[in-house]
């Protein structure tokens, strides 16, 4: 399996690397996100842009918590739902499980890619050639020297 | 600890397909044209969105989702939330140790 994703020109002027997706609310409809590839990120997080859409997928009145990053603790909120993303073939791959949401513009403007579902994949961040690449069986990459 | 996710390849999903092509679709005009709009001059701090060939702007999540749809219900818009303070951002965490 072979997810494309692309280097995102951000609010700054930085380029991140970024995957495509799209997220399911409680009423069925999928509704775009764009993901940041953060592999020093245990958790996968929506931006708090998504609280009001995906509150009702909340997994229950204790699903409050807290999210800690170089700010210090941010709260969110757990939910229940499945990411959908596209692969080469154009065909769809779910991705069903727990997320969070942060409760607060600032924590961050965009919704985070984390390693519960990146560890599934072999990452591909590769800068000078423009790749940014999620892959699984049957795709896989090889580490080569040129002589 | 959580429970581990469920990763599952769908077959051919039109609905999925028609949801993602409509948002890549308005993905891609904001791309082209946040440049000339200024976007990250002028809106820092507020939410944009892309739909329909169009910029639109709220101080809100739900504000912007609700003019998106008033004009564009079809419409699966690029949505975007422009921070208040441009800086680098890092992923650490911060914790006390004295």
């Amino acid at each position: 399996m072979l997810i494309n994703g692309e280097w995102l020109e951000c609010d700054d002027g930085v380029i991140r690397p970024s995957v495509k997706g799209m997220v399911r609310l409680a009423d069925g409809r999928w509704v775009e996100v764009t993901f940041l590839l953060d592999a020093g990120a245990d958790r996968t997080v929506f931006s708090a842009r998504y609280l009001h859409l995906l509150t009702p997928l909340a997994m229950s009145e204790s699903a409050q918590g807290h999210l800690a990053g170089v700010g210090g603790a941010v709260n969110s909120i757990t939910i229940e739902t499945a990411i959908g993303f596209v692969r080469d073939d154009a065909r769809p791959v779910r991705v069903r499980g727990s997320f969070h949401v942060f409760a607060e513009n600032e924590s961050s403007d965009l919704s985070v890619l984390g390693r519960d579902v990146t560890n599934n994949f072999g990452i591909i961040y590769d800068y000078p050639n423009q790749i940014v690449a999620l892959l699984s069986s049957p795709h896989y990459y090889e580490i080569k020297k040129a002589s | 600890m959580s429970s581990p996710v469920i990763i599952e390849e769908m077959p051919y999903d039109p609905e999925f397909e028609r949801a993602f092509a409509k948002a890549e679709r308005n993905r891609t005009w904001f791309s082209e044209h946040v440049k000339e709009l200024e976007v990250f001059k002028k809106y820092r701090g507020r939410y944009v969105a892309a739909a329909g060939g169009e910029l639109f702007v709220a101080d809100t999540a739900e504000e912007i989702d609700r003019l998106v749809r008033d004009k564009y219900p079809d419409e699966v818009p690029h949505v975007r939330y422009i921070l208040r303070e441009k800086c680098d951002r890092i992923y650490a965490y911060k914790r006390r140790v004295a």
